[in-house]
């Protein structure tokens, strides 16, 4: 009898552990495979366009009775509506989604939940905006503040200190005046319109490779440490630093750039890849990566800072928010 | 004499077990609370190189059209696009269905190969004679790539110092049964922490061959795959690193495959892995010993990896060596405290270490309920082990008699799937 009854005991904290997982086996809860978004593509444009798409079958179930209720940005919004122009005034509060064929135009201070224009929409200095959507082009003041994101099919002026949310983009150009702070922006080019660079770095570390000024390197360049390549080099192939990168002013560089720490990029350089950074990363005045045929992106894992006049044809996506230097 | 080799043995099996239990508990920590090292998908490009997708099939009747169709529908633009279907020695309707894909689209050339040598490896060369360009892809016929995956994967090869690419592989058939359901678990260990701290730490995240792709022309420097090689994504990497490339993970290119159903297609699949792992270990071990360009960390965790289907049986002596000296009456106080590390260290392997990576997975892909389920793993390291010394008994078996191994392929549950989370 005691024999039984250690035997039990034992079979019972023996199969204690399992019992939860028996439970789950027998009433599945979660046994479905994980979710993979098989219809996933990566695509800059992803927000606008799928909020146009979503706008346009709202329209065409409401056959353009206004105002109407429907979700929007996973919030329950009401949607106005009006032929050619929305004006709101200076300091007033819009609380429903605008929706306009023509323009939009916020004053000073205005703030805005949602807008989609069909045309142009004009910003005035400090505009507060949830997301912003036009088909023409957009002009934001100064210190305006997006929470979410901004998408035009025309270009894009931002002006001094405005911050834009976590995506802005654009299939033209999109100008960042000094100061501007962003997440990830798509322009054919992104450029900054002002500020100016504090230059490179005097020194990198004493056992950092260099490559002298003027250097022409045929192939790709990989350095185990950290790499400093001189002013005016030419490298015909890509580049990797396994540790911080200079690259000096007036280089040019035909493939992709890749650094593991920090690189700053001096004055005028040329990349005609992507740039690929794990550190902080710098753009000195007059960088130019990518060109209008073949679009190329800036990665940023810390902190972006773009010097005067950068002209970036594709992507720029900082982790957290990239700078406009002012 | 004899009491003291198995004392010594004793020790070095708790030493190793204790340092694959804190490697395990390392990678954990690594991706639950460092800094993730980002991969090149945030990268976009217009001006993407054309790429070559291999595709060995043997006897794939049941899934040959998905895995086309699939290929077929993504958004890599079809003019950068060649797909080369195999038709490894089938003797189904395969045949039939890449001539069908091969009429219908220019860009699906299939190959079929109905002499020689069979299986993957050969397949793959055979395929990589054909290709015309520098970047290859390859997926396992039962897989089903999304429609993204081969811009995600092709982006890799920016650096320059990428030789192969390995994405993430998520069961589809997850809801079958038991077995499917722990095999769901161990793979959410194995790819979103394991693999991903060893590639935050730049060690060796390992290209597994059936979701990911590598530059042709260094796959041919290195004189291609090895057809008597079973685990030929394993030898693969291990060449790769040793030449100086480097392998990269890519956790958000996830691809959904089909994991079998059962116990004895598991049972095989596993046997077949342990003989190409340990012939793969005993193949390259003295290079990465001796390989210039890896640093230590690398070939420490090099050489861990080639050796993960070498424990179970190193672990399976370590108890016998204990028993014998037990058995010998020489089981002293030392040897008593050695066995109670060593009933630690077995634990830390077989049941602590897939617990600290698969729960920190499954937290991370917020999949919770089935973390109820963890305890089973216990019986599913047993059943594993057990499967992995037999790899390794013909491992030992090839070497003795010379003789190469037949690529078995695993049983298809011809299609089956599942609803998804």
């Amino acid at each position: 009898m005691l024999l039984l009854s250690v035997v039990v005991v034992f079979a019972a904290v023996f199969a204690l552990p399992l019992l939860p997982g028996f439970l789950e086996i027998v009433r599945p809860r979660d046994c479905k495979a994980l979710n993979v978004d098989q219809g996933y593509v990566r695509d800059p444009h992803f927000f606008g366009e799928s909020s146009r798409a979503k706008i346009r079958s709202y329209l065409q179930e409401t056959h353009g009775q206004m105002p109407f209720l429907a979700r929007f940005l996973s919030r329950r919004s009401e949607f106005a509506f009006a032929d050619a122009r929305i004006e709101i005034k200076d300091g007033q509060t819009a609380r429903n989604v605008l929706l306009a064929e023509e323009c939009i135009v916020f004053g000073d201070g205005a703030r805005v939940l949602d807008a989609y224009s069909a045309g142009t929409m004009l910003l005035g200095n400090g505009v507060a905006a949830r997301t912003l959507l036009c088909d023409g082009p957009m002009s934001l003041g100064e210190d305006c503040r997006i929470d979410r994101w901004i998408d035009a099919r025309g270009d894009i002026t931002v002006g001094h200190g405005s911050v834009l949310g976590s995506s802005a983009t654009t299939a033209q150009r999109l100008e960042l005046s000094a100061g501007v702070r962003f997440g990830r922006a798509f322009g054919l080019p992104v450029v900054t319109l002002s500020g100016a660079s504090t230059g490179l770095p005097g020194q990198t570390r004493a056992n950092a490779e260099v490559v002298a000024d003027g250097a022409q390197v045929d192939g790709d360049l990989i350095a185990r440490r950290d790499l400093r390549i001189g002013d005016g080099c030419r490298i015909r192939g890509s580049v990797k630093a396994h540790g911080a990168l200079v690259i000096g002013s007036g280089s040019a560089i035909a493939g992709n750039v890749i650094a593991r720490a920090d690189a700053w990029v001096g004055d005028s350089v040329t990349v005609g890849g992507h740039l690929f950074c794990e550190g902080d990363l710098r753009l000195g005045d007059g960088t130019r990566i990518g060109n209008a045929v073949r679009h190329k992106s800036v990665y940023c894992g810390k902190h972006l800072e773009l010097g005067n006049g950068v002209r970036i044809f594709g992507w720029v996506v900082t982790e957290p928010l990239g700078r406009a230097i002012a | 004499m004899v009491v003291t080799i198995l004392h010594l043995w004793v020790l070095f099996v708790i030493v190793i077990m204790t340092l694959y239990a804190v490697r395990h508990w390392y990678f954990t920590l690594d991706r639950m609370m460092m800094r993730q090292r980002p991969y090149f998908q945030d990268l976009y490009d217009n001006d993407l190189p054309p790429v070559t997708v291999i595709v060995p099939m043997h006897d794939e009747e049941a899934v040959a059209r998905n895995v086309l169709d699939a290929i077929v529908r993504g958004d890599y633009p079809h003019g950068l696009l060649e797909i080369i279907p195999v038709d490894d020695h089938s003797g189904d309707g395969t045949a039939a269905i890449l001539r069908e894909y091969g009429e219908r689209y220019a860009f699906v050339k299939p190959l079929y190969v109905a002499t020689g040598l069979r299986g993957k490896p050969n397949a793959l060369n055979l395929a990589l004679q054909e290709a015309s360009n520098e970047i290859v892809m390859v997926f396992d016929a039962d897989y089903t790539p999304g429609r993204g995956i081969l811009r995600e994967l092709a982006m890799a090869f920016v650096d320059p110092e990428v030789g192969a690419v390995m994405g993430r592989v998520v069961p589809q058939n997850t809801s079958r049964n038991l077995l499917t359901r722990l095999l769901s678990l161990e793979r959410s260990g194995g790819y979103q922490v394991d693999q991903q701290a060893r590639y935050n730490l730049d060690l060796f995240p390992q290209y597994g061959g059936t979701v990911g792709g590598f530059r042709r022309s260094v796959v041919l420097s290195l004189h291609g795959f090895d057809a008597q090689m079973l685990a030929e994504d394993t030898d693969l990497t291990a060449r790769l690193f040793t030449n100086g490339w480097k392998v990269v993970y890519a956790n958000r290119a996830e691809c959904y495959e089909e994991v079998p159903i059962s116990w004895e297609a598991r049972f095989r699949q596993l046997r077949r892995w342990s003989r190409g792992h340990n012939r793969a270990l005993y193949r390259n071990i003295s290079n990465m010993l001796r390989a210039p360009r890896l640093s230590f960390r690398q070939r420490c965790d090099g050489i861990l990896t080639l050796a993960v289907y070498a424990i179970p049986p190193i672990l399976l002596s370590g108890f016998l060596a204990n028993m014998l000296l037990f058995l010998m009456g020489a089981l002293s106080v030392w040897s008593a405290v050695a066995l109670g590390f060593f009933v630690v260290a077995y634990s830390a392997f077989g049941n602590f270490g897939p617990v600290y990576e698969i729960g920190a997975a499954e937290v991370l892909d917020g999949a919770r309920q089935r973390l109820y389920l963890l305890p089973y793993l216990f019986y599913l390291f047993l059943f594993n082990s057990w499967a992995v010394t037999s790899g390794l008994l013909d491992t030992l078996g090839d070497g003795i008699k010379r003789r190469s191994p037949l690529w078995e392929k695993t049983t298809r549950s011809s299609g089956d799937r599942n609803a998804v989370a």
